[in-house]
C-alpha cells in the first residue's frame, strides 16, 4: 500500500514536472488577473491539477 | 489517424457555445391598458426586458410592430430612441389613444403588439418577441372630418408678429424669426419648410425625387439610390409564369402521348441530372409568404405603403436624416445671412399643389404630437466619441515649472529631515519620524476640499505621474494620499471630477467606481492604489505604465511571499456566477490579463498537439 502510495507520489511529481510551462502560464495568467476572475482561474488550477494527478494511473 | 484528427481538433481554435446571439430577442413583453388616468386614460404601454448584454451586436433601438387585427392585414411599426442601456431592465413605449385613433379610425379594437432589437451598425436584427395584445377603449375623441385644400406657399413667408405675452405666464423663447424660410412644402404630410441652402444644395429636388420613387416604386428614396440598386424593385414576372404552368395543365393528351412524355421528361432528367418540374408553384407562394409576412404598412396622405422590412429600415433611416436637417436648421440661421428681397426675386420654386384632407381641431392636436413623438423616438442618441489619451511628452524644464505649480498649490508645514540627518537617525527616531510625516499629511488631505483635491490631481495629470520623480518626496506622498482621499470619495465627486482621477490612475472613467469598489474588499488592489504613485515614478522609464501594472506587480509579490493563499484566498465564492465573472476588473486589467491567457492557451494546445504527433509518429 505504502510502497503504491511512494510510487503514486513520485509519478505525480514527474507529471507535474511535465506540466511546468503550462502551469507557469496559468500562474502568469492568474497574477494577471483580479478580483472574482482571478479567484476562479486559481481554483480550477488547482481542481484541474488534482484531478489529473489523481486519475494518473487510470489514463496510464 | 486517430491521434492526428485530434491533434487538427485541437489546433483548430473552437469558439465557445454559448446560448446567444448577435442580437438578443427582448425578454418578458408585456401590455397594459390605463383606464384610470386623466391625462393619460386610454394609453396603452408596452414593456420588455432587456438582454443580459452579453451580445456581439448590443441593440441600437427597439422596434415595436402594432396591429388591431393581429398582424394579419395591418402591420405598422415604432422604433424607440435608446437602445440597450442595463442589463435585464425593462423599457416600455406607450400608444396614447389620440395615437391609435389616428391610425385605426377607432380604439375600440383590440391592440396587438410585438417588439424586435435593431442594431443598424451591424444589421443585426433579432427574432420578434411573442405577440401581446389587450383591449383598451378608452380616450377615445369624437371627431369631424372636413375636407379643405391646402395651398404650397412658393414665395417668402414673411416674419409673423410675436405674439404678446399672457399675464402671469412667462413666454417661451421664440425661434429666430423665419425670415431665411423661403419656400413652405407638405413633404409626406409632414409641413416642411426649406431654406435658401437646402434649394441650392438640392434638399428640395431629393425630398421630390423620394416622393416621386415612393408612388412609383414604394421605396421613400432618391433616383440616386434607386439607381444604386437600394430598392427592391418587384417585377410580376411570376404572374406570367403561372398563366404558363397554367395554360400546360390543361392540354388535353392522350394514353399513348402521355407515355411518350413520361418517356421523353426521364430522358431530360437523366441527362440534365437535374430536377426542374417539381418545384415551381409551390417554392414560388412560399417566398411570396415570406415577404407577405415582413411587410410593414405605412400611411402617408391617406395611401396606404406596403413596405419590406428593409425598406422599412430605410425609412426609419430617412426619417432621421429628416429629423437632423430640422434640428439643424436654426444653427444654420443664425450663421447665413439672406438678402430676403434678392432670394425672392432669383430663386422661386414651383412645387405641385397636393389636394389633403385635413382633420378637425382634435385631429390637428394629435398628429403633431404623434409625428414629433415617432420622429423624435427614432432619433438615436449622440455617441461621443472620446480622444485618445495623448502621451505627456513635457521637457525637462516644461516639467520643473509644472512640479514647481503643484509645490505652489500644496501648501503644508511638515518637518523634512536632510539625507545626512535620516542617516544619522536610529531606527526607533526614522519610525517616529516618517509617522510625524505620514500624519500631518493624512491631516492636511483630509482638510481638502474636494474642488481642491481635484485641482492637486489635474497639476498631477499636466505634468505626468511618473514625471513627479523631479518633485520631492513630500509632494509625492501628499500626491499619494491625494489619489487615494480621491478614490475613497469617488461618489461624492462630479463626472469631470471623476475624470481626473481616471487621468492620475490611467484608467477609463467608469473603471474608477470598479476601483473605489474593489479597495475595500481586495487586499492587492487596495496595496497597488497605495503605492501607485511611488511605483510609477520608480518605472518612469515604463512606457504606458498603468494601474493594471501595479496590480500585477503586488500580485506577483504577494504570490512569492505566501503562494498557496494567492490560490485559495476564496472571497464569496458564492456569490461568482458565469454571468459576472470579471465584471469586477477594470477595462485595462482585461487588456493586460487577455495579452498573457491568450498566448498560454494557445501554447498549450501547441504542446499538446506536438505531444500527440510525437507519439504517433513512433
Amino acid at each position: 500500500m505504502f510502497k503504491k502510495l511512494g510510487n503514486w507520489f513520485v509519478d505525480a511529481i514527474k507529471e507535474t514536472l511535465n506540466l511546468s510551462w503550462t502551469l507557469v502560464g496559468l500562474v502568469i495568467a492568474t497574477l494577471t488577473l483580479t478580483g472574482s476572475a482571478q479567484q476562479v482561474t486559481g481554483l480550477a488550477t488547482i481542481i484541474t491539477l488534482g484531478i489529473w494527478l489523481i486519475t494518473l494511473g487510470w489514463r496510464k | 489517424m486517430r491521434r492526428l484528427c485530434l491533434a487538427f481538433f485541437l489546433l483548430i481554435p473552437t469558439p465557445a457555445f454559448a446560448d446567444h446571439v448577435p442580437t438578443q430577442t427582448p425578454y418578458d413583453i408585456s401590455i397594459a391598458c390605463d383606464a384610470d388616468g386623466d391625462t393619460t386614460k386610454g394609453d396603452i404601454t408596452v414593456t420588455w426586458q432587456e438582454s443580459d448584454g452579453f451580445e456581439s451586436s448590443p441593440p441600437e433601438r427597439y422596434a415595436i410592430a402594432f396591429s388591431n387585427d393581429n398582424f394579419v392585414e395591418t402591420n405598422y411599426a415604432v422604433a424607440n430612441s435608446t437602445g440597450w442601456e442595463t442589463a435585464l431592465s425593462y423599457k416600455s413605449y406607450v400608444f396614447t389613444a389620440s395615437y391609435r385613433e389616428t391610425i385605426f379610425g377607432t380604439t375600440a379594437d383590440t391592440f396587438y403588439a410585438k417588439v424586435r432589437a435593431d442594431n443598424d451598425t451591424d444589421a443585426s436584427y433579432s427574432e420578434w418577441t411573442g405577440i401581446v395584445s389587450i383591449d383598451c377603449d378608452y380616450g377615445s375623441t369624437p371627431t369631424t372630418t372636413t375636407t379643405t385644400s391646402t395651398t404650397t406657399t412658393t414665395t417668402t413667408v414673411p416674419p409673423k408678429p410675436e405674439p404678446e405675452p399672457e399675464p402671469y405666464v412667462e413666454p417661451e423663447p421664440l425661434p429666430p424669426p423665419p425670415e431665411e424660410i423661403i419656400v413652405d412644402v407638405k413633404v409626406e404630410g409632414v409641413d416642411k419648410t426649406y431654406t435658401q441652402a437646402d434649394v441650392n444644395d438640392g434638399t428640395i429636388e431629393r425630398d421630390q425625387e423620394r416622393i416621386d420613387n415612393e408612388s412609383e416604386f414604394g421605396c421613400f428614396m432618391t433616383n440616386a439610390q434607386i439607381e444604386r440598386g437600394d430598392c427592391i424593385i418587384i417585377i410580376e414576372e411570376v404572374i406570367e409564369y403561372e398563366d404558363e404552368i397554367i395554360d400546360e395543365e390543361y392540354i388535353e393528351l392522350t394514353e399513348e402521348e402521355l407515355l411518350e412524355l413520361e418517356k421523353e421528361m426521364e430522358l431530360i432528367i437523366l441527362e440534365d441530372d437535374t430536377v426542374v418540374l417539381d418545384i415551381l408553384e409551390e417554392e414560388i407562394l412560399e417566398e411570396e409568404d415570406i415577404i407577405f409576412e415582413e411587410e410593414f404598412i405605412i400611411l402617408e396622405n391617406e395611401e396606404v405603403i406596403i413596405l419590406t422590412e428593409e425598406e422599412f429600415d430605410i425609412f426609419i433611416k430617412e426619417l432621421e436624416e429628416d429629423m437632423v436637417e430640422f434640428e439643424e436648421l436654426p444653427i444654420e440661421f443664425e450663421v447665413i445671412e439672406f438678402d430676403l428681397e434678392d432670394i425672392v426675386t432669383e430663386d422661386v420654386v414651383e412645387i405641385p399643389i397636393p389636394v389633403e384632407i385635413i382633420e378637425d381641431e382634435p385631429i390637428k392636436e394629435d398628429i403633431p404630437e404623434v409625428l414629433e413623438k415617432d420622429i423624435t423616438d427614432t432619433t438615436l442618441p449622440p455617441v461621443e466619441i472620446e480622444p485618445e489619451r495623448e502621451e505627456i511628452v513635457l521637457t525637462e524644464e516644461e516639467v520643473a515649472v509644472e512640479v514647481a505649480e503643484i509645490e505652489e498649490i500644496i501648501v503644508i508645514d511638515i518637518p523634512v529631515a536632510t539625507e545626512e540627518e535620516i542617516e544619522d537617525f536610529t531606527d526607533e527616531e526614522l519610525i517616529e519620524y516618517e509617522e510625524v510625516k505620514e500624519a500631518i499629511i493624512q491631516e492636511y488631505v483630509e482638510t481638502l476640499t474636494e474642488e481642491e483635491v481635484v485641482e492637486v490631481l489635474e497639476e498631477v495629470n499636466d505634468v505626468g505621474v511618473q514625471n513627479l520623480e523631479q518633485a520631492t518626496q513630500e509632494v509625492q506622498e501628499i500626491v499619494q494620499a491625494v489619489v487615494e482621499e480621491a478614490i475613497a470619495d469617488v461618489a461624492e465627486l462630479t463626472e469631470e471630477q471623476v475624470e481626473v482621477v481616471a487621468e492620475v490612475l490611467q484608467v477609463e472613467t467608469e473603471d474608477v467606481e470598479l476601483i473605489a469598489e474593489s479597495v475595500k474588499d481586495d487586499e492587492v488592489i487596495a496595496e497597488a492604489v497605495e503605492e501607485y504613485v511611488e511605483r510609477a515614478v520608480e518605472n518612469a522609464d515604463v512606457e504606458n505604465y498603468t494601474l493594471a501594472d501595479v496590480v500585477t506587480e503586488v500580485s506577483y509579490e504577494s504570490f512569492i511571499e505566501n503562494p498557496i493563499e494567492t490560490f485559495v484566498d476564496f472571497d464569496n465564492l458564492g456569490e461568482i456566477t458565469i454571468a459576472n465573472i470579471g465584471d469586477d476588473m477594470t477595462n485595462d486589467q482585461k487588456e493586460k490579463a487577455q495579452e498573457v491567457v491568450v498566448p498560454v492557451i494557445l501554447t498549450r494546445i501547441a504542446t499538446m498537439a506536438a505531444f500527440v504527433f510525437r507519439r504517433g509518429n513512433v
